[in-house]
């Protein structure tokens, strides 16, 4: 089961939170529900600590996702970290994507 | 290919490997063992744990890899195989096979199955180069914290691994994750390098496909055919180079001039010297033709498609000409490249039941057009014929297997059997290449287990009684399969002890199978043994011995339209034959009438046909005396209770019009006839299995649709010859008592 929620916040940013297992079998549904036709101008918060599970369909869709924060000229920002997508990154030497993450930004801040 | 088809192939696979396993110890157990076969035994395991890992089933690698790694050790000759060592390979390869059948959560339920994996790791041990549990923990889990470190790629130790996996393989249940973590297990990731250049926007994305490209560097001892399975499963439409190291380079190009003075292609040199796999050459030939856009266009050179894809390097390939120039003898011919390709058994059990109705359908617009009197029409259906008959052939030719393939499984059971026994006996394979429908083939396993295990256990005797009886200590068991009269005998002989008669018969009075006064030929009296619970073994052993088995035997060649006979010599041994129809889907039969009712005779068992008015009964029965022979006959009305379907006022004789026509069939030494009103000719018949409720019915195998649309029941001559001679003896024995 993955939980996605997409907040427009009063300043402009916007946060994506995503929890649960993320792989094939969800992607096409939340990829359909949330992220085909978002807007990312502004600075975007992705909060990712509850992710489960996450698998290369997954993988590619967060990678989509900074590729149009960055194609728009906008800003990400990864919350804490997650031992999935790490392990997932170190192996695919893709953590590159990740180091923005800010350390000192709590989740639920 | 969708996961669960892959996974059907790896099953598949792992199968074939692991009967070559089999078949590899096998000689070993001979005293056999060169380079060749440890490396053949090798691959095998090492493909079935390689797999294993790509599928995560961890339960296979885990196990397979130890007996891998010391498989390896034989063959860098760090020990050497003994008969201990093949006894436990030969356990280790039957409990790979218990892996393989069973899923990762039955494999960690199953506590017999665990313990079993335990003691054979633990019997495994004195050939095992290190403690076995470190070496697996460090085998099978990918060392994660070391790679990916920032190096510098060095050409001159790492393989260079270039990925783009087919869009699809995602939705396919292949995530490039399996391959990289299976790359990890046969050598270390120096660096990955993850390419995200060829996303879509947006809006066009598609998140099922995959966008990812990969180039990776490994060191690995493994060979490139090691490496390239492990992408066997995404292949198709992938584009995956994989470039060996230049260290690896040179050692091809000393190979290739090391390769002895053969008439060879440049594939050939290429994968002899292991710079290209046969995978890879297939690829590139298939590139090669469709390279080609008209006919005048030059096939470009092999050489040049290999080199422009980076399949092999540039200073290998003419290293490899270079060679080939050498050779006076050179020829080259891509033309007779044996192809291969695997096709789904239920598509072609399809294609052979649609054969089956154009077979009828053939038939009907033959007495449609017959009926016309249109010549051109009446050709074209001829021709229309024999076409028929030819994709027929073509079809059921397909279905034919070699009888090899199960006669090598009993080199396995009359080891185990014979050691079990503590009995020395010697397998002997004839006419392993006859071939047999796949269906049958399935089906003889478990009678002919049954039969061998009995001549082992009954047949052969111990050695002391073999070295008493004058004989070699070690008995020998002869498999052999050969053609007879249209049908596929499989003879089953030893030269044990042979069926003592008097005790079977003694045997059948005390089971009240048989009456003291009953006199009995030899065949009838060895037919007793298929009598269910029936044994003459003095002690009931687990090889055999319990008379259950010998009546399924029977009842399991009659299902397949078979027969069964034995043929003994006191203190010389036994032979059992089973004789098979060579096909079960479509034959060639005789089409005839009795009453109205419809019969096919299948045509392999006819000998001729006489007109039986012309003969007279002997004595009144059903026998009439041809060319000397006395030949028993069997009147089709009589045996299925026939009344005229449609009274006919043309018949005045009705005696002569019931049996005016004599069928003289023909099965193993006994021949008897059939007695019908009419001929029809020969007739391609499709066999239809009858439903179970015909079941008790004897003398008939099956039912056909004929090209009228009236069904016709296909005759179990076998059955229909053992009736007629039962009658026979019946009558005399008879006559005999009154007198």
């Amino acid at each position: 089961m993955t939980t996605v929620k997409v907040t427009q916040k009063r300043n402009g940013s916007t946060e994506i939170s995503i929890a649960g297992e993320f792989n094939i079998y969800s992607a096409m549904d939340i990829y359909q529900q949330h992220f085909k036709s978002i807007s990312l101008k502004e600075l975007v918060n992705f909060k990712l600590k509850g992710i489960t599970e996450i698998d290369t369909a997954g993988m590619q869709m967060l990678i989509l996702l900074f590729k149009e924060v960055e194609k728009n000229n906008a800003q990400y920002k990864i919350h804490s970290s997650n031992e999935v997508i790490d392990e997932y990154s170190k192996l695919f030497n893709i953590h590159h994507y990740f180091n923005n993450n800010d350390s000192e930004i709590m989740e639920g801040n | 290919m969708s996961l669960d088809a892959a996974l059907q192939t790896f099953f598949v696979e792992a199968q074939e490997h692991l009967e070559s396993m089999e078949s590899v110890l096998l000689q070993m157990d001979e005293g056999e063992c060169d380079s060749e076969m440890l490396n053949n035994i090798f691959r095998s395991a090492h493909t079935i744990k390689g797999s294993a890992g790509i599928f995560g089933l961890n339960h296979i690698v885990e196990f397979t890899h130890v007996v891998e790694n010391i498989l390896d050790r034989a063959r860098e000759n760090e020990i050497t195989i003994e008969a201990k060592l093949i006894d436990v390979l030969f356990k280790c390869r039957d409990h790979i096979q218990a892996l393989v059948k069973c899923t990762p959560e039955e494999a960690l339920s199953d506590i017999q199955l665990k313990d079993t994996g335990t003691e054979l790791h633990a019997l495994l041990a004195p050939w095992a180069a290190e403690d076995l549990n470190t070496v697996h923990e460090k085998e099978t889990l990918p060392n994660i914290e070391n790679q990916n470190q920032p190096v510098t790629l060095d050409k001159n130790k790492y393989w260079h691994i270039s990925l783009r996996l087919s869009k699809d393989c995602l939705q396919n249940g292949m995530d490039p994750l399996s391959f990289i973590k299976f790359l990890s297990t046969i050598g270390e990731i120096k660096h990955i390098k993850t390419l995200a250049d060829n996303f879509p926007d947006l809006a066009s994305f598609n998140p099922e496909l995959l966008y990812f490209a990969y180039e990776i560097s490994l060191q690995s001892e493994a060979s490139l055919e090691t490496i390239e399975n492990t992408f066997m499963f995404v292949q198709d439409g992938s584009d995956i180079n994989i470039l060996p190291p230049e260290t690896e380079l040179g050692r091809y190009i000393e190979l290739i001039e090391q390769l002895p003075e053969d008439n060879q292609r440049l594939g050939e040199i290429l994968i002899d010297c292991g710079a290209l796999t046969a995978n890879s050459l297939q690829q590139a030939l298939n590139q090669q033709s469709s390279d080609i856009t008209n006919q005048f266009d030059e096939k470009p050179k092999l050489g040049e498609v290999l080199s422009e894809n980076n399949t092999v390097s540039k200073e290998v390939i003419s290293a490899a000409l270079d060679k080939q120039s050498k050779n006076p003898n050179k020829t080259i011919d891509n033309t007779s490249t044996n192809k291969q390709i695997r096709v789904d058994s239920d598509r072609l059990d399809l294609l052979i039941n649609l054969i089956g109705e154009l077979v009828i359908n053939q038939q009907r617009i033959d007495i449609l057009a017959n009926k016309t009197t249109n010549t051109p029409l009446i050709e074209a259906v001829g021709d229309f014929e024999g076409f028929t008959e030819q994709i027929r052939d073509a079809a059921l030719s397909l279905r034919m297997v070699p009888i090899g393939g199960i006669f090598q499984r009993f080199k396995r059971v009359v080891r185990d059997t014979a050691q079990e026994l503590n009995k020395e006996i010697e397998l002997v394979i004839e006419g392993a290449d006859t071939e047999l429908d796949r269906l049958m083939v399935e089906k003889l396993g478990d009678p002919l287990t049954h039969i061998v295990r009995n001549a082992m256990d009954h047949g052969i005797e111990a050695v002391d009684q073999r070295i008493e009886a004058g004989k070699s200590a070690q008995g020998q068991l002869k498999l052999s399969a050969y053609h007879e009269a249209g049908h596929i005998v499989i003879a089953i002989s030893d030269n044990g002890r042979g069926i003592d008669k008097e005790r079977v018969r003694a045997k059948a009075i005390d089971k009240g199978i048989i009456h003291e006064d009953n006199v009995l030929t030899d065949n009838e009296l060895y037919q007793l043994i298929f009598h269910p619970g029936f044994s003459t073994a003095e002690a009931v052993t687990s090889i055999s011995g319990r008379g259950v088995g010998m009546d399924v035997v029977k009842r399991n060649v009659e299902s397949l339209q078979g027969s069964i006979e034995i043929d003994s010599a006191s203190g010389k041994g036994s032979t059992f034959k089973i004789r098979l129809p060579l096909t079960l889907a479509i034959i060639d039969g005789f089409h005839v009438e009795s009453k109205g009712t419809h019969f096919i005779i299948p045509q392999a068992t006819i000998i001729e046909c006489i007109d039986l008015v012309a003969h007279v009964d002997i004595e009144g029965r059903h026998c009439i005396n041809l060319r000397g022979d006395m030949i028993p006959y069997l009147a089709m009305n009589e045996i299925f209770n026939l009344a005229e379907s449609q009274p006919s006022t043309a018949l005045t004789d009705d005696k002569a019009q019931q049996r005016a026509e004599l069928v003289i069939v023909q099965f193993g030494g006994n021949i008897a006839g059939i007695a019908v009103d009419k001929l029809n000719g020969e007739i391609q018949t499709v066999v239809k299995p009858l439903g179970p409720i015909f079941k008790p019915l004897k003398g008939i195998g099956g039912s056909s649709l004929l090209g009228s649309g009236e069904i016709a029941f296909i005759l179990d001559i076998p059955q229909l010859i053992e009736l007629a001679i039962g009658s026979e003896i019946q009558i005399n024995s008879n006559q005999e008592s009154q007198r």
